[in-house]
């Protein structure tokens, strides 16, 4: 009888092979994304079949190296060992590499080759290397690397059946098999060797190859995993190790000598590269795309035109969504029997996941666009024309398009952090992301400016002053994530900044297929995890703001809307009623725990010049910002479906006074409040999305906390300044 | 462990003030410099990399070692960083950096 034979394989390779587009094109739409534990990156597996053979794929992060610094970097190696809890140890590994870049590519083919496991090279990108005149032979090359070598082109799906029998017959154990590894040279191996012979001793069964990065990798992952493990004498002993291996030169640089000169001998008159080495095509694009003048202007053009086509494509979706929303809201409204479980699935739960799902549109599409960059090999280049800029305020190159795409929505400016290598430029890029001006703030900017800055323009009608307040804004939070990211980068985040080396790609076209993948990835990534978040968090505000529901409420407004009834003609009833269910609505939130929370809580932000209701409607707008305005339209009884146009909500903030009469939304008041906006993290999906990339709630716990306490400051400074200037 | 924290901040000095790293003594008949002052157009071979410290490494196991030869392709709009062409592909690099690989200028 045949039995279906289970094998694990691992899948690695450099940055930039192609290796997302043979993991696609080997396991198609079976495929998963989970986390590693303890670390930020993804885990992705998918599965395959040949055969008998049913093979489960796990794609490890594109890396250069098995040299590693960080638990994140050491994650390639742990899962090759089996040394992580819920994936077995492969039986196979498959090394992608690219035809194109063969020598550089071995780099990391010859360090997995150490670890003694069977290994298949692909070699993909084929017919980019004959385009640029390169001949390689994978049969020879099969034959001098001792390891099965097969030739593909993953994005015409060429070479992926043949892939998927040899891949299953070795992780089977069969296939020639006979790799032969460069050999370190004395006495750096021979120090290798004793001391992982020292550690064995010790009770430590470890893997050869842990030893050498533990040697070679000074103060790196494995170094430090060991010594944690409180090895007596452990550090010294290593110490001692790489002094006598050291020989006067780097080890490090012994290691590359190695592995290059083994690679050079292998390749011996194997790869034959015409002159022009360097993909022609890309040569010249780049001439004009790196330029110093023209290469800065088309990539702000570039920036101005994606912006401009997010707005533009997202905004009309977004309404559309919104609108689906409320007749959703209206229908399960009006379907259920009037109590808390309609207010809560109504209110609560549907608004909740309507404000995630409201926001998708936007979110998809700046997933699309940098997809689209990266996988055509732009972004490379737009950190190369962008770092000497952003070294200056602490962060890297790699900063530039997250940061920028936090203009339209933090969410996946963060996630596009993955990109950044060094672990602490991308989290002070993920720290400072948020308190770039973002789509969701701009209602509350149009509600107040419109409503309480005067509109009065200079300079011959070319300059106003709200477009002036408008721009300050944008430009305060700019000012204040470049200062921020240099006071994290000199405090909680002090360091050495991270090699900025960076490989610039030849352009190739997208794949859609692949493109499409990741976008659809990316968006259930955010749908699931954050939605579950905000879900959570708008019910909890929604119990805040519905409980205790008295019934002396609902006696008194449901008196009042009889006697009108009764009173009233029938035409100008339903306007009545109406401005009745808005007053009971308001009297709701007032008699509510967050209607009292705001009372009690109203002198904490008295300095600022904030009554009740906008404390109020700043604490239940942390959730999601847009928030505030629906919060002040229940308050101040224009109703809760209002928008930032509404002339009845800016009237009725017009008119609004403190008990003893004098007014509450002055100008002072007003750019304080807008200050708050500016600079405070009131977003539970940027919170979340901070919490899934760094892997920990100290980082988002952290930003909520200095954005808050920068907002709440800022606005005091704003408020009590403007008091005696005006 | 000591001397890999020295180089590190050795490294960071030099990030801070790319400009205001030593001047190497030139002999008149020594070609002996460091990548960042090879100009764009212009190849050179390397010598030794500094390979101490994290950056030191990265730039061994990218292809810098002793012997091959690199040509620096361009600099960015404001100086910095830094295109060179080496193995056959493209890489980029600050200039401090590139002051880790110390080179021996060739023609263009």
């Amino acid at each position: 009888m045949e039995r279906t034979r289970h094998v694990t394989v691992a899948v690695i390779g450099n940055p930039n092979t192609g290796k997302s587009t043979v993991f696609n094109g080997l396991t198609g739409l079976r495929q998963k994304v989970g986390n590693y534990p303890g670390v930020t990156v993804e885990k992705h597996t998918g599965w395959c079949r040949s055969g008998r053979v049913s093979m489960q794929l796990v794609d490890l992060p594109g890396t250069y190296s098995l040299a590693a610094n960080s638990p994140d970097e050491m994650i390639a190696v742990d899962v090759m060992l089996g040394r992580t809890d819920d994936l077995p140890r492969p039986d196979a590994i498959l090394v992608i590499a690219d035809a194109s870049n063969l020598e550089r590519n071995l780099y990391l083919a010859s360090q997995v080759m150490e670890l003694g496991m069977p290994l298949v090279i692909a070699l993909n990108m084929l017919d980019e290397a004959v385009a640029r005149g390169l001949s390689i032979d994978p049969g020879e090359l099969s034959h001098r690397l001792g390891v099965p070598v097969v030739g593909t082109v993953a994005r015409r799906g060429q070479g992926l059946d043949r892939l998927r029998r040899i891949l299953a017959l070795t992780a089977l154990g069969g296939g020639r098999r006979s790799p032969d590894p460069p050999r370190l040279p004395q006495p750096l191996a021979g120090e290798i060797d004793e001391l992982h012979a020292w550690l064995a001793q010790r009770g430590e069964s470890l893997h050869h190859v842990e030893v050498e990065r533990a040697i070679i990798d000074r103060e790196g992952a494995a170094e430090r995993r060991i010594a944690k493990r409180a090895v007596d004498g452990f550090s010294n002993r290593l110490e001692r190790a790489r002094e006598r291996a050291s020989d006067g030169r780097a080890l490090a640089s012994l290691e590359a000598a190695a592995r290059y000169g083994w690679i050079q001998q292998r390749l011996d008159g194997l790869v034959t590269r015409p002159e022009a080495a360097a993909a022609a095509f890309t040569g010249r694009l780049d001439r004009i795309l790196t330029h110093r003048v023209l290469g800065v202007l088309i990539f702000l053009a570039l920036m101005v035109v994606v912006f401009q086509a997010i707005f533009s494509w997202a905004t009309p979706l977004m309404q559309e969504m919104e609108a689906a929303v409320a007749r959703v809201s209206a229908a399960v409204g009006s379907a259920l029997p009037e109590g808390a479980l309609q207010s809560l699935v109504a209110d609560g739960v549907i608004a909740g996941v309507g404000s995630v799902v409201v926001f998708l549109p936007q979110i998809l599409l700046l997933f699309f666009f940098i997809g689209l960059l990266e996988d055509c090999g732009y972004m490379a280049r737009a950190a190369f024309l962008m770092d000497r800029l952003m070294v200056k305020v602490g962060l890297s190159g790699k900063s530039f398009i997250p940061l920028a795409s936090s203009f339209a929505c933090a969410v996946p400016g963060i996630m596009a952090t993955r990109t950044i290598e060094g672990r602490r430029d991308r989290i002070a890029t993920m720290m400072v992301a948020p308190l770039l001006t973002c789509s969701a703030r701009l209602p509350v900017y149009a509600l107040l400016i419109a409503a309480f800055v005067p509109a009065e323009r200079y300079a011959g009608g070319l300059i106003g002053v709200q477009g002036l307040v408008l721009l300050g804004l944008y430009l305060l939070g700019i000012a204040v994530a470049v200062a921020a990211a240099l006071v994290l980068k000199r405090t909680a985040l002090r360091g050495g900044t991270a090699p900025f080396l960076m490989e610039l790609p030849s352009y190739k076209l997208p794949s859609l297929a692949g493109m499409a993948r990741r976008l659809f990835d990316r968006g259930r990534v955010f749908v699931v995890r954050v939605g579950t978040i905000v879900l959570g968090v708008t019910v909890v505000i929604w119990a805040l703001a519905y409980f205790p529901h008295p019934a002396s409420v609902a006696d008194r407004y449901e008196a009042e809307r009889q006697s009108v009834s009764a009173s009233l003609p029938a035409d100008a009833r339903e306007q009545a009623v109406a401005e009745i269910d808005n007053a009971e609505a308001a009297a709701y939130l007032e008699q509510s725990v967050f209607g009292r929370l705001g009372h009690a809580v109203e002198p904490v932000f008295r300095p600022l010049g904030w009554n009740w209701q906008v404390s109020l409607g700043v604490m239940a707008s942390f959730p999601a910002r847009e928030v505030l305005i629906s919060t002040l339209g229940t308050t101040y009884a224009t109703g809760a479906d209002v928008d930032e146009e509404s002339q009845d909500l800016r009237q009725k903030l017009s008119a609004a006074t403190f008990p003893d009469g004098h007014k509450v939304f002055t100008i002072p008041m007003v750019l304080g409040l807008l200050t708050f906006v500016a600079l405070c993290l009131q977003c539970v999906a940027t919170v979340g999305t901070l919490r899934k990339e760094a892997n920990s709630w100290r980082w988002a716990g952290l930003a909520w906390l200095y954005m808050t306490a920068l907002a709440y400051i800022g606005a005091l400074i704003v408020f009590q300044l403007g008091g005696l200037i005006g | 462990m000591r001397r890999g924290r020295r180089s590190e901040r050795g490294d960071q000095r030099k990030q801070r003030a790319p400009w205001r790293h030593r001047r190497r003594r030139h002999d008149a008949t020594d070609p002996a410099t460091t990548l960042d002052r090879i100009a764009p157009g212009r190849s050179a071979v390397v010598v030794r990399v500094s390979a101490d410290g994290g950056t030191g490494q990265r730039l061994c196991e990218m292809g810098l070692l002793e012997g091959e030869t690199v040509t620096v392709v361009r600099l960015a709009p404001a100086g910095d960083p830094i295109e060179i062409e080496l193995w056959g592909y493209r890489l980029s690099l600050r200039r401090s950096e590139a002051q880790l690989v110390e080179v021996e200028a060739r023609g263009s």
